[in-house]
């Protein structure tokens, strides 16, 4: 008998100052596949992502092949069974290029596979290299299916699947492919769970689940299974690292140059601040020269962190939660920076290179840009994230500063 | 500023704080009152209505 | 006009803060030339300190509340996190402007970076504007509300800490005044304007938190209303 692969609990999730679902239950077996149906505002995408742990569950726990992934007191377990998600958003930074986010998307199973064939079913493949941002919407959106498929058609065993509207805003040939690629992993074992409107889909998959009755049905005219699972060619892979946060964002900030533009320019007017007080370092206590010294590294870390912002662009942040990909950061590039002004300003105002004050100016726009980052990504379950003032707390951040000047003075 | 005077200017400017943030409490307070009765109203003339209609 | 409770005690303690504030410049008696560098900028503490105790209380309600939205998912509790925050950014910010006011006089400087006590009331108070702005540039919902309970619970984790730290890393902030369990620190006549000023500051922050918490009771009515008048509720 194969596996359960998605267990939902009772779970009642609210949204807003409503409950959008109450004692939900569903369970899916491995090569089952369910969409859910009921009109907008029905609960179809807020039952897909508490399925993906992204949402907070009120009571109720869910389940992936008998692993709790979330539970209502909020602890959450990195789910090794979900091999593919499409939200209703893209999940993909604009600066990504299609070849990258399809990579990361099958790092999070550790197997990869030629693009080639695949790109070419959805007649992308003259735009691999090209960056998301400079995609069409239809585009865009059949990157956002192929980042969904792609892991589970890799992964090494079989595992859930979550489609958010997966064929809405593609034209009839690629909703055509991606129902033929979505039939063909529910008869190699995996488990899929899909939101959508449209008729086909509810004909590709073997079971609805109706979001009035709550009630999962097991389809009327189950879909045509096509060739037997037995002639199914595996596909050919080989092995990928997972790709940290860290590397994800340290790609993200050299080709936006968001380090330099955002952080750099801090530090560099800070240090232009310096200068122009001229020579001042005669009549300066060497606990005022340091905090000079290190304030262009301060600076750097207290605007904060590009990637928070641009991880809101498309749910990017949430997807990767979601595939257990980690948080996107450029750390060690803004610990760099913050090291290059602190010896640009000790030699403007001493004239001499001190290496300890330099990794201390490393050390503490590091720290000061992590812990931006972490504010800024505190607020993401926010409505209106951007309208929350998240700068109120920098000022908190000048103690770290002055602490570290006093330690060092 | 030397003394007394310069604890009055710091004393005056709390209390003209705390004596503003106060009054605008209270005025929310009564605007929030006024909004609800007019809205209740608002509702029960609706009510009426529809009950006379039917 | 109907007074409400809340009215009543924010009308009661505010002439009573302003009746400490007479008799701290007029009749407390001054202490030793020698214990401050400014004896005159000294009087401030008969508000600075009833009005850290105000403080604490607001921020006691705000972690209160905070826990009881979080755990319980109780309404009442997110009307405390409300009033605990309002209450709490008014007496913070009484607490950091007479704290200026003081260290500019007695040290030189309105603010110290290397005092952790100062910084975490500082903090304190921050976290109090956060949470008001914040709230107000939001829907209301468990997503706004969860996120800023969150960042309640976090505030009050500085409260212990700010307390340790008036003993450990205190550097040039006056110790603890009250409640030392050693005798003599202040006198009778200090001690009974310091008495007024706590209770009038109590009085004045329940009625806040009072007010504050009929105001969002109101607020959620309204919105009620609003949504039973668009023909989406009960």
């Amino acid at each position: 008998m194969a596996n359960t692969m998605l267990e939902v609990d009772r779970i009642t999730v609210r949204r807003g100052m409503d409950i959008v679902l109450s004692e939900c239950n569903l369970a899916l077996d491995g090569g089952q596949s369910a969409v859910l149906v009921g009109p907008n505002g029905s609960g179809k995408s807020t039952l897909l992502e508490a399925c993906a742990g992204l949402l907070t569950l009120e009571q109720g726990e869910i389940r992936h092949d008998n692993i709790a992934v979330v539970r209502p007191d909020g602890a959450r377990a990195v789910s090794t069974t979900l091999h593919g998600l499409t939200l209703q958003r893209n999940g993909a930074m604009g600066s990504e290029t299609i070849e990258e986010h399809l990579r990361t998307a099958m790092s999070s199973v550790g197997r990869q596979t030629d693009l080639q064939p695949w790109l070419e079913r959805f007649k992308l493949e003259h735009r691999r290299h090209d960056l998301i941002a400079h995609l069409s919407e239809g585009q865009a959106r059949k990157v956002a299916v192929l980042a969904g498929l792609l892991p589970a058609f890799v992964a090494p065993s079989p595992g859930l699947v979550l489609l958010d509207e997966p064929t809405t805003g593609l034209d009839a040939a690629a909703r055509a492919q991606t129902l033929t690629w979505m039939n063909e992993l529910t008869r190699r074992g995996h488990a899929l769970l899909v939101s959508s409107h449209i008729e086909e889909v509810v004909q590709t998959c073997t079971h609805t689940f109706d979001m009035a009755s709550l009630q999962l049905q097991a389809s009327t005219s189950p879909p045509d299974s096509g060739e037997p699972t037995s002639s199914l060619q595996p596909v050919a892979t080989e092995p990928l690292t997972t790709e940290s946060g860290g590397r994800f964002g340290r790609r993200q900030h050299l080709r936006t140059q968001a380090w330099l533009s955002i952080n750099g320019v801090a530090a560099l007017l800070t240090l232009g601040v310096l200068l122009v007080l001229g020579d001042i370092e005669t009549s300066l206590s060497a606990s005022q020269t340091l905090a000079l010294m290190l304030a262009p590294a301060a600076a750097a870390g207290l605007v904060g962190e590009a990637m928070a912002s641009l991880g809101r662009e498309e749910r990017c942040d949430d997807w990767r939660l979601a595939v257990g990909l980690g948080t996107a950061h450029g750390t060690p590039l803004i610990a760099a920076l913050g090291a290059a002004f602190t010896l640009l300003a000790g030699i403007a105002l001493t004239g001499g290179i001190d290496l300890r004050y330099i990794a201390a100016g490393a050390g503490l726009s590091a720290v000061v840009a992590w812990s931006m980052g972490f504010l800024q990504r505190s607020v993401r379950r926010l409505a209106r994230p951007q309208a929350v003032f998240v700068g109120l707390f920098t000022p908190v951040l000048l103690l770290p500063y002055a602490l570290l000047v006093d330690w060092l003075a | 500023m030397e003394g007394m005077t310069y604890l009055a200017v710091g004393y005056f400017g709390m209390v003209v704080g705390i004596g503003l943030w106060t009054y605008t409490v209270v005025v929310r307070s009564r605007r929030l009152a006024d909004r609800l009765d007019a809205m209740e109203a608002a509702l029960d003339r609706l009510d009426s209505g529809e009950a006379e209609q039917a | 006009m109907k007074v409400r409770v809340g009215e009543a005690l924010l009308l009661i303690g505010f002439l009573g803060i302003t009746s400490t504030l007479l008799l701290a410049l007029l009749w407390a008696p001054s202490v030793s030339l020698d214990a401050f560098e400014s004896p005159a900028a000294q009087r401030i503490f008969y508000w600075h300190v009833p009005a850290a105790w105000a403080a604490f209380i607001a921020f006691g309600a705000l972690f209160l509340g905070s826990a009881g939205w979080l755990f319980k998912r109780s309404e009442r509790m997110w009307r405390l996190h409300v009033a605990g925050a309002e209450a709490g950014l008014a007496t913070g910010l009484i607490t950091v402007w007479s704290g200026c006011v003081w260290g500019a006089a007695e040290w030189g400087t309105p603010w110290d970076w290397s005092d952790v006590r100062l910084n975490t009331f500082g903090l304190l108070t921050l976290l109090a504007v956060y949470l008001v702005l914040g709230r107000a540039s939001q829907p209301d919902g468990i997503e706004t509300r969860d996120t800023f309970a969150g960042f309640g619970l976090y505030g009050f984790v500085l409260v212990p800490f700010t307390y340790i730290a008036t003993r450990i890393w205190a550097i040039r902030h006056p110790g603890p005044v009250v409640a030392t369990g050693e005798e003599g620190s202040i006198n009778g006549d200090m001690g009974l304007v310091l008495l007024v000023g706590a209770v009038s500051f109590t009085v004045l922050i329940i009625g806040h938190m009072l007010t504050s918490m009929l105001i969002t009771n109101s607020e959620q009515r309204l919105l009620q209303l609003q949504r039973r008048m668009d023909g989406g509720g009960p």
